[in-house]
């Protein structure tokens, strides 16, 4: 058990190395951020004092190296833009992110799973077909534009939600959050529909799919033979089963939905990690890019471990490689 | 059950529509985020538009950026050319109660060009000072190393902070807050990172009591999001309008949309000095000579394009057209240069004139997320270009890296946007075509051009100054080292009973939001 989160450890310093490898490349390539920060009016010396303060008169691999043994020690440095050390900037912005994408995820299993569940076990009935019709259209209208509808309607025209921002914040038990608020709540409600709407068609696609399968495995129809009521059949014997592979993809999407919310952080002026990062990348700030990275990357391998912890916990046929020996 | 739901949105929107119009609260929406609150730390607008709520000049910039008095009552140049005398107000004090003095100007000119880890400081706006000498606690004389006529405006734009604030104090400690105290009409609340600050009225202001009771600042980076705030009521006024809504939004009678000429001036720079320019060649590939440097292939492109129709189709109305470097109304506006006459046939014939009646293949620059319909405008002139003959490839990019390329000069000819920082032409003709500045992308050259320009600007005559500013701008203008082509239009949107007057300096300020 140790050993296996000590390698997945050792994992996530490699993909941290590749990517801020990768990241110190192509910022080189586009060009110097300097360009981009001083103001136009700058002359000559205030640019090269510039370059200087920001360590990019070294070489690359110079700025590379010195960077990695930052790194090693835990400092992320400063961003260009803010001048503020990049972990805080990126670290002030994540509660934000995290209570969205969690708000978001639950909407869409609350919605997602018993839909699933009734598609997949009645699929010939007209309620299922239309289930399975409307989810695609969750999949296929583009989140933008489908945020800018939201707004327009719940905002604009019917006025029952604020348009945009995160409202009211509140902190209880030491963890700041809107969704201590009314007012919080409020503004969550439209930005996080529009973020679950394509994670609720993937959840119902999936659970239904997967129920088919499994409810013409021998084992079910053992169960039904035997006489046991159908709710047992269809909340034990099915829907334990679907569990796996469930964990699976919301643990997944859950990863990419805090590292990728920009579009709807963007368009709701939600002001989580998607909007900073975007910025950050027009302005080549790279410390602020690294420091999100870096983040996600760990945030990743976190939810990973944790869904596979999930997994043998579910699934006692599932055991984790290296806890063999052990157990 | 539906009934009863509307029943009660209406009766909570008739509650929020009734409130009264001069209710004193105030909530504004602006595109960009600040990088800093420091008000010191970046010369970027959108930290400078929120420093102005809290912080005044010596000299205070008006709508049309000419200079008015701020913390200086009255200034003037002394008889020494290079000492200028300022009289500052009595009786103003910071937000936290100390007294403003004349040691706190010196302080802040001191500071300006050594802030702590600052990427781009204000300091070109006082690197003509060389020394600030306190007389008493409210006159102030600064000497300048060279004669400089343009030193109330170049101050305009330098926040005033209070000496106690150290020359030490790394910018950060202003974003929490513990450093904002400044003599202006607002004083800070709240900052949330990328959300909001809010300011409160400061009571004891010294321009007279201010005209809300607490001013909201958020930032909503997407247009569309921006105006349906405005929409549904959740702010009161936006900036930057995106130019696809202005129309619609000025329909709109529960809307009042205010939109005005900015000191933003969109050119295209020409490489007229290499011998082989990097992005010409002959129709068929070939190498040939830079045709740029041919002054009468220049005038035939600055005739082939058609402003007219920039303004109108591009710019879908929101711009001025432009033949020179200041705007009608700004400092160094020259009323005797005419605006070039969109002429294909003359413009052919002046190409056959110099040689390239059959043309030449081209390929042109321009960013495609900095200005206003930037690709679009470069779509355009690729077009009217063509017609003239010449086989035009355009190529668009974000503006990471783009400055960095133009300064290499790696682009032949290529879209630029400049907004004049003093309001009047000499912040652009000056840095743009001197000989051998860096932001001169072209590399013109014009000893006589160099001569006027830099005599404009040592001189505190100030009818000597404009004259040989207009004598600059005709000389520079005749030679078409550069194409402009309009001014930038800004619009703000404000709620019934509101109405934003437009700054050109393009600043959203909460004192410019008027009851209507």
């Amino acid at each position: 058990m140790t050993l296996y989160i000590f390698r997945r450890f050792l994992q996530s310093i490699g993909v941290i190395f590749i990517v801020t490898a990768l990241v110190f490349v192509g910022i080189y390539v586009i060009g110097n951020p300097v360009d981009i920060l001083v103001s136009t009016e700058a002359d000559q010396e205030q640019f090269d004092r510039m370059v200087k303060i920001l360590g990019l008169d070294k070489p690359l691999w110079e700025q590379f190296l010195v960077y990695l043994s930052k790194l090693a020690q835990g400092d992320l440095g400063r961003s260009f833009a803010f001048s503020e050390p990049a972990l805080k900037l990126v670290l002030q912005r994540m509660p934000a992110t995290i209570e969205l994408v969690t708000v978001a995820m639950l909407m869409a299993l609350i919605l997602g799973i018993p839909l699933g569940m009734y598609a997949g076990l009645h699929p010939e009935k007209a309620v299922s077909k239309t289930i399975m019709g409307a989810s695609i259209v969750g999949v296929s209208i583009p989140n933008f534009w489908q945020g800018i509808m939201l707004i327009f309607v719940l905002a604009v025209s019917l006025a029952w939600l604020p348009s945009g921002g995160r409202g009211e914040i509140k902190t209880v038990l030491g963890i700041t959050s809107s969704l201590w608020t009314a007012d919080g709540w409020s503004h969550i409600i439209t930005p996080a529909i529009n973020l679950a709407l394509a994670q609720c068609t993937l959840i119902i696609r999936l659970i239904r799919a997967n129920v088919r399968e499994i409810a013409l495995l021998d084992y079910v129809k053992f169960a039904r033979a035997k006489g046991l009521r159908r709710n047992r059949v269809v909340y034990v014997h099915i829907f334990k089963n679907t569990l796996v592979i469930l964990i699976t993809v919301v643990g997944l999407q859950f990863g990419s939905l805090i590292a990728y919310s920009v579009v709807t952080e963007t368009i709701f002026s939600w002001p989580g990690m998607g909007k900073l990062i975007i910025d950050s990348v027009y302005i080549l700030d790279r410390p602020v890019i690294l420091a999100y990275l870096v983040i996600v990357v760990f945030l990743f391998v976190t939810i990973n471990l944790i869904v596979d912890l999930l997994y043998s916990v579910i699934d006692p046929r599932i055991r984790l490689d290296g806890d063999q020996g052990s157990s | 059950m539906n009934r009863f739901k509307q029943a009660i949105i209406g009766i909570a929107l008739s509650s929020t529509l009734s409130s009264p119009v001069w209710a004193a609260d105030l909530m504004i929406a602006v595109a960009t985020e600040p990088r800093s609150l420091h008000p010191l730390a970046q010369a970027l607008n959108s930290n400078h538009e929120l420093a102005k709520h809290a912080f005044n000049s010596l000299v205070e910039p008006s709508a049309k950026h000419s200079p008015t008095p701020g913390l200086a009552e009255s200034w003037r140049a002394t008889d020494d050319p290079l000492v200028w005398e300022f009289k500052l107000r009595k009786g103003v004090k910071f937000h936290n109660g100390t007294p403003f003095t004349a040691e706190d100007v010196a302080f802040t000119y001191e500071l300006v060009p050594n802030v702590p880890n600052s990427p781009s400081t204000y300091k070109r706006r006082t690197n003509k000072i060389a020394k600030v000498v306190v007389v008493d606690d409210h006159t102030l004389h600064i000497h300048t190393k060279t004669p400089y006529p343009l030193l109330p405006r170049s101050l305009s734009s330098v926040p005033i902070v209070s000496h106690t604030v150290g020359l030490e104090t790394d910018p950060t400690e202003f974003n929490n807050g513990n450093m904002l105290f400044g003599t202006g009409p607002y004083k800070f609340v709240e900052f949330v990172a990328g959300d909001h600050i809010t300011y409160t009225a400061n009571k004891d202001y010294w321009g007279g009591k201010p005209k809300w009771d607490n001013v909201t600042i958020r930032w909503i980076t997407s247009g569309p999001a921006r105006v349906a705030a405005l929409l549904s009521g959740d702010v009161d006024m936006i900036a930057s309008v995106p130019t696809i809504d202005v129309a619609n939004l000025d329909a709109n009678t529960d809307i009042n949309v205010s939109c005005d000429q900015t000191s933003r001036l969109m050119y295209w720079s020409l490489d007229v000095s290499s011998e082989f320019a990097d992005h010409i060649t002959a129709k068929d590939g070939s190498q040939i000579k830079n045709p740029l440097r041919d002054l009468r292939v220049r005038q035939a492109f600055s005739i082939a394009i058609d402003r007219d129709a920039i303004v109108d189709e591009v710019m879908t109305g929101l711009a001025v057209p432009a033949n020179q470097i200041a705007g009608e109304g700004f400092g160094g506006h020259n009323t005797n240069i005419p605006m070039p006459e969109y002429d294909v046939g003359k413009a052919k014939a002046l190409l056959a004139e110099a040689g390239y009646g059959d043309g030449f293949k081209l390929t042109i620059h321009a960013t495609n997320n900095r200005y206003i319909n930037d690709a679009k405008q470069a779509q355009a002139i690729g077009q009217m270009l063509s017609r003239i003959g010449i086989d035009v490839e355009v190529v668009t990019q974000p503006v990471s890296g783009y400055y960095g390329k133009l300064r290499k000069h790696e682009m032949t000819m290529a879209l630029i946007g400049w907004a004049s920082a003093t309001g009047e032409a000499s912040s652009i003709l000056r840095p743009a075509l001197s000989k051998g500045v860096r932001n001169n992308y072209g590399r013109w050259e014009h000893p006589k051009f160099n001569e006027l320009i830099e005599g404009a600007l040592s001189t505190v005559d100030m009818e000597k100054y404009d004259r040989l500013l207009q004598e600059a701008t005709a000389v520079a203008m005749a030679d078409v080292p550069i194409i402009p082509t309009h001014f930038q239009v800004a619009c703000w949107a404000a709620r019934k009973g509101l109405e934003y007057t437009p700054r050109a300096d393009e600043s959203t300020l909460a004192e410019y939001l008027n009851t209507k």
